[in-house]
């Protein structure tokens, strides 16, 4: 399509005359305007949901303190950027949880959110920033770390609110040359306009306008195509992960019920109930591929889902085979665990989507080493479960069947054929890539630990060093140099050539978890060798 | 039958033994603890350690080497091998392919980088990531290059390593090594026009824990300017007519330091843009406050009729962090079998320089070896798509041209992020690794003319991939396909 300049049109549109009334309009119009940010062009719902997360750590808030209606990202936003007014800058919108950072900067340590002009008053977080600066200045690749990551953090967000107030985050028009978006000044179409409205309070107008520009921005072909944006509208408000998860859980919880002459119709009807949630997941997932363009594992968001959404494959197709029943019931926790994570930690596990970084856009490889990499942890993760239902009947004072430890053992092969593939698939990018095949970076070793850890596993229970208690006891540890190798090394070493995926947080959940299991598997310990004296 | 032969035959104990699966276990749990560990020192420390202690450690690769052992004993204790055994054979063989290859590669291939500017020369070296010791040998004054990386040395005061001077009897002790070396100023006398007023002043911060030492001098040679880490500008001149005016619009600090005409002294002025901030006089011993992070001055030294030399030497710093601009180097004598011991020096890396002993002068130079390649590799191009509406780069993408030195045959190439560029190419040189391979490693946002290439050349290539694969159809093999009874 031909592309028309987008100020002559918008100059088409009607100006109004600006009045003194002040009512909030509703704003679903606006949703799925076109903006572009961060490197893509996003679907304006998408754009105040990321940037109210950024600012806020969640995605509605309770404007005027405590107890006062929650607003949605959406209105927020534009309420910002209809109104930027210095009443906002007086406003709590600023996440700050540190509490080390708060004591620091001598702020009420049972507070989360500061308002801007309460953080820019504040002298202390100007000398750490400078500090940081400084840091920064001297070597541009230098990590952050403590003190200056926190306020630098704080800072990131103060800056956000800045440049919302400022209106320059608003890149709504498509440029006339070059791809770089810009951002209507205040006396430019549309911006008048539904400034215009909005201070009238005339719902009608706002959306027209709204409507009116989205079709313009539509002409000038410049928009990505409207079925992409629409998707993503839709992937956004679904919540695909999260009804999923209820699913899985719905599904886990009739296993656990249904008992004697309803053991065979609750297992179907469980069976059924998580296939169903598979297929959510399976359709979030496909959005998110069709939205990004690329395989959903390049961050630990993308991949705690799709590891939960592994688990449950690998289980669904070994019940297919063996309808044993303990599959699902051990993925099942597994996943509702792994996707209630990605859905409560948005500060942790970023979900918005972002253009990757150069080396990892290559399709093929994420493809085939990435995915089999994180295969390999839904298979191990599966093997977990079911570990766990082995141990949880001894401690409930049954016996483990032999076929449940063989169930077992199908399931770690599969976890170390993927695991081997993908950590030599992972060599063979690396000799592109990079130019050398192993080069002991912390992610290669700790992939190749892990596989070390399986194998010892899988080769001891061949001798007879251990049987079928000691493989489950094993599933279980071992599983725990996958969590390094997954969430270790990204967050907590923070070193290596794998410095994309890296974050921070998480860290007392996890060692919660590896504390849990160790005690799991002393009680399991301790009941096996009461029954057996018994 | 295993039995039996096994008593009958002492070799076949043996087999059985070294291919034992017991053996097997210890092997896979010491090498991943020893993995593990690895991995933990190194984000304490530095890749080097663990590098030295463990993945580089003559006890690990002897330790790998026991796994081949291992692995290829255990397909023999099978024998007579059966259709059952197939997978577990591809397998075991598979992983001991892939280790021959890792040795290969790592004896007769190396990597290294290349920076490339596409206004600059056609490049035919490249610079390994391999140190070596360049030694002028006096007795046939003929150029000795021998590997040596002083991060494994680990020498003390007490015992020195030592490394043979070839074609004569002398030897090189090596006392100490440095990880940073800094040139450390001096004030030496001069005469003539090199003959100048000229002082030592240190600088200190206890925020960045370093400090460093700037000598300055007004004779001719001696520096006059110091960049103080490119962020801020200190200018001796000997009148304060001499000194350059400040830029109006420029906000970067300075300190224009004048020595005084009648005594020992030095007149200061500190400031920013056009705007001074203070200044005064200072004596020896002084102390200022530069307002610059927490950085401090002290003037050390003053004195008329001197110039500046500088040798190098291991930088003040915290022991943790890498000071700026440090090289690595060590500090070496040359000793005679009669027990005669030369002065030492520091030999920081990329200089060449003179040990003497008695009438025996021996040169030597520290640095990464250079490897000349039968090829030479220019920049044409080189192009930095960003994402949309950023300056975040999406690609790099360097188009060079190959030229073979001996027949002047041209080709060109394009390297992409993902997408490397070989030399001489083809699929027989891309199989075996009989190839040089150039990816995208670094590149200059100060500079887009600018990129650093890795170079990989790898003749163990081959075992590499055939392994890896026959590792994957191996495990295939053994947990899923089920030869027909």
């Amino acid at each position: 399509m031909k592309r028309i300049s987008i100020h002559l049109l918008v100059a088409l549109i009607s100006t109004v005359s600006i009045a003194s009334s002040f009512a909030e309009l509703s704003t679903p119009a606006l949703e799925s305007l076109i903006i572009q940010e961060g490197g893509r062009k996003k679907p304006y719902l998408v754009f105040s949901e990321e940037i109210l997360r950024s600012l806020t750590g969640k995605t509605s808030i309770a404007l005027n303190g405590p107890g006062s209606p929650k607003k949605d990202a959406v209105s927020v936003v534009t309420g910002i950027w209809m109104d930027p007014s210095t009443a906002w800058r007086g406003r709590e919108l600023i996440l700050l949880s540190n509490r080390p950072l708060k004591k620091h900067l001598g702020l009420d340590a049972t507070r989360k959110f500061f308002s801007w002009n309460e953080l820019v008053a504040n002298d202390v977080l100007a000398q750490d920033l400078l500090e940081a600066s400084e840091t920064q200045k001297r070597d541009p690749r230098a990590k952050l770390v403590g003190m200056q990551k926190e306020a630098s953090d704080v800072a990131m967000r103060m800056n956000l609110l800045d440049n919302l107030l400022r209106g320059d985050s608003f890149r709504i028009l498509p440029p006339e040359a070059g791809n770089e978006w810009l951002a209507p000044s205040p006396d430019e179409m549309p911006l008048t306009s539904l400034r215009g409205a909005w201070i009238q309070g005339n719902q009608q107008l706002f959306d027209r306008t709204t409507e009116d520009f989205k079709a313009l921005v539509a002409l000038t072909g410049a928009a990505p195509p409207s079925w992409k944006i629409s998707l993503e509208v839709a992937y956004q408000k679904a919540h695909p992960f999260r009804w999923a998860w209820i699913l899985y859980a719905a599904s886990g919880i009739i296993l656990l019920i249904s008992r004697g002459s309803w053991e065979r119709w609750g297992y179907r009807v469980a069976a059924s109930v998580a296939a169903i949630g598979f297929l959510l997941q399976a359709g979030g997932l496909i959005s998110r591929v069709l939205i990004a363009g690329r395989p959903p594992v390049t961050n630990m968001y993308e991949s705690v889902i799709w590891v939960a959404f592994g688990t449950i494959l690998f289980a669904l197709i070994f019940e297919l085979i063996y309808k044993a029943g303990s599959f699902l019931l051990g993925a099942v926790p597994i996943a509702v665990a792994s996707l209630i994570l990605a859905d409560s930690q948005p500060v942790i596990l970023d979900r918005s989507i972002h253009p990757l970084t150069p080396v990892l856009r290559d399709n093929f490889w994420l493809t085939t080493h990435v995915l089999s990499i994180t295969l390999s942890y839904a298979a191990f993760a599966l093997a977990l479960g079911v570990a766990h239902v082995a141990l949880g009947r001894i401690i409930a004072g049954h016996k483990a069947s032999d076929a449940l430890y063989t169930y077992l053992y199908k399931t770690l092969q599969v976890g170390v054929l993927l695991l081997a593939i993908g950590t030599i698939l992972g060599g063979v990018w690396a000799n592109y890539s990079w130019g050398r095949f192993w080069d002991w970076d912390p992610k290669e070793t700790w992939a190749l630990t892990a596989l070390l850890g399986y194998l010892f596993l899988l080769h001891g229970r061949l001798t007879g060093l251990w049987g079928g208690f000691g493989l489950a006891v094993g599933s279980v540890l071992a599983f725990m140099s996958v969590l390094m190798a997954w969430y270790g090394v990204n967050f907590v070493l923070g070193a290596g050539l794998h410095s994309y995926g890296f974050g921070t947080g998480g860290f007392p959940l996890v060692i919660t978890f590896v504390a849990f299991e160790l005690l799991f598997l002393l009680v399991a310990f301790l009941r096996k060798k009461s029954a057996q004296r018994a | 039958m295993i039995a039996e032969r096994q008593k009958r035959y002492p070799l076949w104990r043996l087999i059985h033994l070294l291919g034992s699966l017991k053996l097997a276990l210890l092997l896979l749990s010491t090498i991943a603890i020893a993995c593990a560990v690895a991995t933990f020192t190194e984000s304490r420390f530095d890749s080097s350690v663990a590098r030295v202690w463990i993945y580089k450690a003559p006890w690990f690769i002897a330790w790998l080497g026991v796994l081949c052992i291992n692995l290829f004993a255990v397909t023999l204790t099978r024998w007579p091998w059966q259709k059952k055994h197939t997978g577990f054979i591809i397998t075991h063989y598979g992983i001991i392919l892939l280790l021959i290859g890792a040795v290969i590669g790592s004896k007769f291939g190396y990597e290294g980088n290349v920076t490339l500017r596409t206004d600059g020369q056609p490049q035919h070296r490249i610079i390994t990531d391999r140190s070596c010791l360049q030694v002028e040998s006096p007795a046939d004054s003929y150029l000795y290059l021998l590997p040596l990386d002083t991060r494994f040395l680990n020498p003390s005061i007490a015992s020195p390593k030592y490394l043979p001077v070839p074609g004569t009897s002398l030897r090189i002790g090596i006392d100490a090594v440095s990880e940073s070396l800094v040139p450390e100023p001096r004030l030496i006398p001069a005469i003539g026009n090199a003959a100048g007023t000229a002082l030592l002043i240190g600088f200190s911060s206890g925020m960045m824990h370093q400090s460093l030492h700037v000598g300055l001098g007004t004779g001719e040679g001696a520096p006059r300017t110091h960049q103080f880490f490119g962020r801020a500008s200190i200018t001796l001149a000997a009148s304060s007519s001499l000194l350059p005016p400040h830029d109006p619009e420029g906000k970067k600090p300075w300190l224009d330091l004048v020595p005084a005409k009648e005594q020992v002294t030095l007149f200061y002025k500190l400031g920013r843009g056009t705007k001074v901030i203070s200044s005064g006089v200072l004596k020896p011993g002084d102390e200022l406050t530069l307002g610059w992070a927490d950085w401090r001055l002290r003037l050390l030294e003053i004195a008329r009729e001197r110039t500046i030399a500088s040798s190098p030497a291991p930088a003040e710093t915290d022991a943790s962090k890498k000071s700026e601009g440090g090289v690595p180097g060590f500090h070496a004598f040359l000793t005679s079998p009669g027990g005669h011991r030369g002065e030492a020096a520091w030999i920081a890396s990329g200089e060449v320089v003179p040990l003497i002993l008695g009438h025996d002068l021996v040169r030597l130079g520290y640095g990464l070896e250079l490897k000349n390649i039968p090829f030479s590799i220019a920049l044409t191009d080189f192009q930095i798509p960003r994402d949309e509406g950023t300056e975040t780069p999406s690609d790099f993408r360097a188009t060079v041209r190959f030229k073979n030195l001996k027949s002047g045959d041209e080709k060109s190439g394009e390297i992409r992020m993902n997408h490397p560029a070989s030399y001489p190419g083809g699929l027989l040189a891309n199989m075996t690794g009989f190839n040089y391979k150039f990816s995208q490693a670094e590149w200059n946002p100060q500079d887009l003319k600018e990129t650093t290439l890795q170079v990989l050349y790898d003749p163990g290539w081959l075992f590499k991939w055939v392994g890896s694969l026959a590792i994957c159809l191996g495990i295939t093999t053994m947990f899923y396909i089920r030869p027909r009874s």
